[in-house]
């Protein structure tokens, strides 16, 4: 019953919390406009009065692209990795803000103090998502690609067993993925509610916390990626396959992303609140100066 | 007369060293034959062993050396022509080199040959390279006459397999023992006065071969499961745990095998050939596949080229370890290449399998100098597997089947040469391993692809059976060259268009095969011009009616087309009007520019160059249209969706 109402207090202040959504959801917008904009100029420029799009109409054709030459990859992949990096530090820029408006204590959402706290807290939830992103792809290599490498090099038949290896192996890093979830978010959220604290001290008050009540906590976690996974193989199996035809209906398209990214967001911020509900009391509001320095 | 006589006593003593066992009639002239006695010794990775051959003189000239082909020489070490061209190494490992030792070399009368065998290099002068052997006859070969040699010899096969070679107890065995060269004479391709044609090994190049008959007899630990490209005659148990397999074969340019205990074997008919796949075991799931994919390529190849003339064939998937193994042929035996896991939508394996075996026609049937003219092996043999994967896998989905990105097999293809920043720095008239700039695979495989494609948009697809069937007929089991290819296309497309496409095809050959130039048309401009009645000082009768009719929409459209590229190529053209109507104009393309003008009420609202796309040599498809207001949505909405993906990733990827 716990992670019930965990669950609903993490509802009840990520509605709270709206303006922070939208905010974060705004700059995601703005930062794909710094590629979006030039690459549709440079499409519209590249086809020019061309009707070789045509062959768009039902879905993606190497050979329209491979007229635009290196011009379109040109700037394409440097873009984006350029768009993925600011991406990355201002999310954690951005969660900052988002985790400081779920404390308990938090009162009245207000942008200005979203903000500052985003600001306050930024090297520390930069380090934290640094070192959890690492810890996932890490293990990722070690628990999903090396076994299917080992599997693809893998001769002869004897019992199958590079295939149940990979099985056994990518099953545990699912299981594992939720673990890493929760030190990231406790970390943060112990952060926010202890703003003296340094990155290193909030990460291993994320691991220390996620074991003290794995359990429920585990739990909670399972029940609330397992939604965000849900509704992104909602979106997956969806919107790739839309072909809208007309204007109208591409600008449709549009709104509905948009208003599944909203979602995405909503889902995210109330696994934060949810979990900083649940780790509550922080530590002492007033940490003395020792502890600052730590 | 005399002759005559040579050659009835000729096949009556061959037929009597090789009797007929599998087909009825000889497929070839069987020009060479071979007897070889093998052990395959596991420990030191070497086949040792006995070879009895033959070679007769058909020329008219007398002959007084033979050439004969130590492809595994050159692995024997970095200063070989293969590898001074690869820029790599065979390794420095003592088991890590391959090569081939003679160890005796006699004639019928056992007369010892060693002394007069030299290692030549016609290609090169590389004193260091050991691929081709000559050897002085003790009396040179009439016309007519069959030189019989005997070899004791060892094959160490290398250990960085390059289509041959062994991985741990895996071994695939290829071009592996001393093979005659082939002696050209007037009437066979370019040759004047009669010579060998053997080549040294070429990092980039393939084979030559005589159409020959093989029996063989392989001994080696029975625990391995063999496959290779003759028919099983007999099998039995040896001394100390080994088996001897005795295989025949007949009318192929050779005898390749492998061995590996990993394999599990799957069989299969096609009317009545009996297929055989020798695939790890790993890998059942790819079984169904492989086999429709071949089942597919023989009906295919069947109908519309000629007759598969062997009731087997047999082919392999190596393991990852004997990768370098895979995608490779020789014709009754060839490789593919797949993996445990690959998605169905990935046609890659299917393929590799379609074009593998396709070369059991194009160099096993029709046995063209691959060294000299690999468009006429690749290219041709890369036209038909576009058709077949495009025919069987989805005429937008041959490579790629996946509802988000489909891509046929012609267009991979023909990006290849397209995309090529190197596809004007030669022609297709140049040997394999000339090709500068690393376009040897770009030129002999995707560039002479897509030109018989551009000519099968020209000619039609019925006419392209027609003319590769009249190949088939005059030059099966022969060694045709590039030019009776295009005899035949010339005759063929004569007989059924007249000359709707001038006296002979060579305008075409000579611009695509052997000319550096690209093929690009450009719509420049659609102009729609109001016509105005006279006005001002009218001094001549203007020939126009403007009687009865609102002047104001009088139009006087044009569309002006360019010619940017070299090669001249006849296109259609479309054009359509605000109206709805079309009119579809052609073009002989020779002109640096045409403008099609019409007079009436409607203005023009698009053109298209090639409008169903036939010419595959357009380097550029995006100048073939023009529209005045194009429909951007397909644009606008792949933009949308990319600011989504780009949005979705940024607040997925931050934990
Ligand atoms: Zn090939």
């Amino acid at each position: 019953m716990k992670i019930i109402n965990f669950l609903n207090t993490g509802i009840s202040r990520a509605v709270k919390s709206w303006k922070g959504i939208l905010i974060i959801w705004i700059f995601s917008l703005i930062l794909a406009g710094f590629i979006s904009f030039p690459l549709s100029s440079v499409l519209k420029r590249s086809f020019g009065n061309s009707m070789v799009t045509e062959r768009l109409m039902d879905g993606l054709d190497v050979e329209v692209f491979a007229d635009l030459g290196s011009n379109l990859s040109a700037f394409l992949f440097p873009g984006l990795f350029f768009v993925f990096l600011i991406g990355f530090i201002l999310t954690s820029f951005l969660n900052g803000g988002l985790f400081d408006s779920f404390r308990e204590d938090a009162g009245e959402f207000s942008v200005s103090a979203f903000l500052s706290s985003g600001a306050r807290n930024f090297w520390s939830f930069l380090l934290i998502a640094i070192i959890i992103r690492m810890i996932i792809y890490f293990t990722g290599v070690l628990f999903v690609g090396i076994p299917l490498i080992l599997l693809l090099m893998e001769n002869s038949t004897p019992g199958n067993s590079p295939l149940i290896i990979l099985i056994i192996t990518s099953s545990l890093y699912f299981v594992m993925l939720p673990v890493l979830l929760l030190v990231a978010d406790y970390a943060r959220a112990g952060k926010a509610a202890n703003p003296g604290w340094s990155g290193f001290k909030a990460l291993g008050f994320g691991f220390s916390k996620t074991f003290d009540r794995f359990g429920n906590s585990y739990l909670m976690m399972i029940i609330l990626t397992l939604a965000h996974v849900l509704f992104i193989l909602l979106v997956i199996n969806t919107i790739p396959f839309w072909k809208p035809q007309t204007g109208k209906g591409v600008f449709l398209m549009f709104l509905i992303t948009q208003l599944l990214l909203i979602i995405n967001l909503a889902l995210k911020a109330w696994r934060y609140a949810s979990v900083t509900a649940s780790g509550e009391p922080y530590c002492r509001k007033n940490a003395p100066v020792s502890d600052l320095a730590d | 007369m005399r002759k005559n006589l040579y050659l009835f006593f000729l096949i009556i003593s061959t037929h009597l060293c090789y009797p007929q066992i599998i087909n009825k009639i000889p497929l070839s002239e069987r020009i060479t034959g071979y007897q070889i006695d093998v052990q395959l010794d596991p420990v030191r990775k070497c086949i040792n062993g006995t070879l009895k051959g033959y070679w007769v003189n058909k020329s008219p000239e007398t002959v007084p050396d033979i050439r004969m082909h130590l492809y595994m020489n050159a692995f024997r070490s970095n200063r070989s022509t293969f590898y001074k061209e690869a820029g790599d190494s065979p390794g420095i490992n003592e088991t890590d080199p391959g090569w081939i030792e003679i160890f005796s070399f006699t004639d019928n009368q056992n007369r010892d040959l060693l002394p007069s065998m030299k290692f030549i290099s016609p290609d090169d002068g590389n004193p260091e390279d050991r691929t081709v052997i000559s050897v002085t006859l003790p009396e040179p070969a009439k016309p007519g006459d069959t030189v019989f040699v005997n070899i004791v010899f060892e094959t160490k096969l290398p250990s960085r397999i390059i289509r041959t070679g062994f991985s741990d107890d895996f071994y695939f065995v290829a071009q592996w023992f001393p093979k005659f060269g082939v002696y050209e004479f007037e009437g066979i391709r370019y040759a004047g006065k009669g010579e060998w044609n053997c080549h040294q090994f070429h990092r980039n190049s393939e084979f030559y071969s005589y159409h020959s008959v093989y029996d063989v007899t392989i001994t080696l630990p029975e625990k391995f499961i063999v496959g290779s490209g003759g028919m099983l005659i007999s099998e039995e148990k040896s001394a100390n745990n080994t088996k001897k397999l005795t295989y025949r074969a007949e009318d192929i340019v050779d005898f390749a095998w492998t061995a590996w205990p990993g394999y599990s074997v799957f069989k299969d008919k096609w009317n009545n050939v009996d297929i055989t796949l020798l695939i790890p075991g790993n890998r059942i799931n790819q079984v169904e596949r492989q086999l429709t994919a071949v089942r597919n390529a023989l009906e295919y190849l069947d109908r519309n080229v000629g007759p598969y003339p062997w009731q087997y064939l047999t082919f392999v998937d190596p393991p990852a370890k004997g990768g370098g193994a895979g995608g490779m042929e020789y014709t009754t035996l060839f490789t593919s290449s797949s993996s445990p896991v690959m998605p169905p939508f990935i046609h890659v394996p299917e393929m590799v399998t379609v074009h593998e075996f396709g070369h059991a026609y194009f160099m096993g049937i029709l046995a063209s100098n691959e060294f000299e003219e690999p468009w006429l092996d690749e290219g041709v043999n890369s036209y038909w597997e576009v058709r077949m994967m495009d025919y069987y896998y989805g005429s937008k989905s041959g490579m790629i089947d996946h509802p988000l990105l489909k891509i046929p097999d012609i267009t991979s293809t023909r990006l290849g040469y397209v995309s090529s920043p190197s596809r004007q720095a030669t022609t297709n008239a140049e040997y394999s391993w000339n090709y500068p700039h690393g376009t040897y695979g770009m030129m002999s495989y995707q560039k002479a692809a897509i030109i018989l494609h551009t000519l099968t948009g020209i000619v039609g697809e019925e006419t392209m059976n027609e003319i590769f069937r009249e190949y088939y007929r005059k030059w099966a089991f022969k060694h045709p060259s590039g030019k009776d290819f295009i005899d035949v296309a010339n005759e063929v497309v004569r007989k059924i268009h007249g000359d709707r496409f001038g006296q002979d095809l060579n305008w075409f050959f000579d611009q695509t095969l052997y000319g550096t130039g690209i093929c690009d048309y450009k719509v420049a401009d659609i102009i729609n011009q109001k016509l105005r009645k006279p006005e001002g000082r009218i001094d001549s009768h203007d020939t126009l009616s403007y009687e009865g009719t609102d002047t104001d929409s009088l139009y006087s459209a044009t569309v002006q087309l360019e010619r940017i590229g070299e090669v001249t190529l006849p296109v259609e053209v479309l054009i359509h009007f605000e109206d709805g109507t079309e009119k579809q104009e052609e073009w002989d393309g020779k002109s640096r520019y045409r403008d099609f003008t019409y007079t009436g009420t409607a203005k023009i609202e698009w053109v298209k160059i090639d409008p169903q796309f036939k010419i595959k040599m357009d380097v550029n498809y995006k100048n073939n249209s023009m529209k005045l207001n194009p429909d951007r949505t397909p644009l606008k909405r792949l933009v949308k969706k990319f600011v989504a993906f780009i949005q979705f990733f940024i607040t997925l990827n931050a934990v």
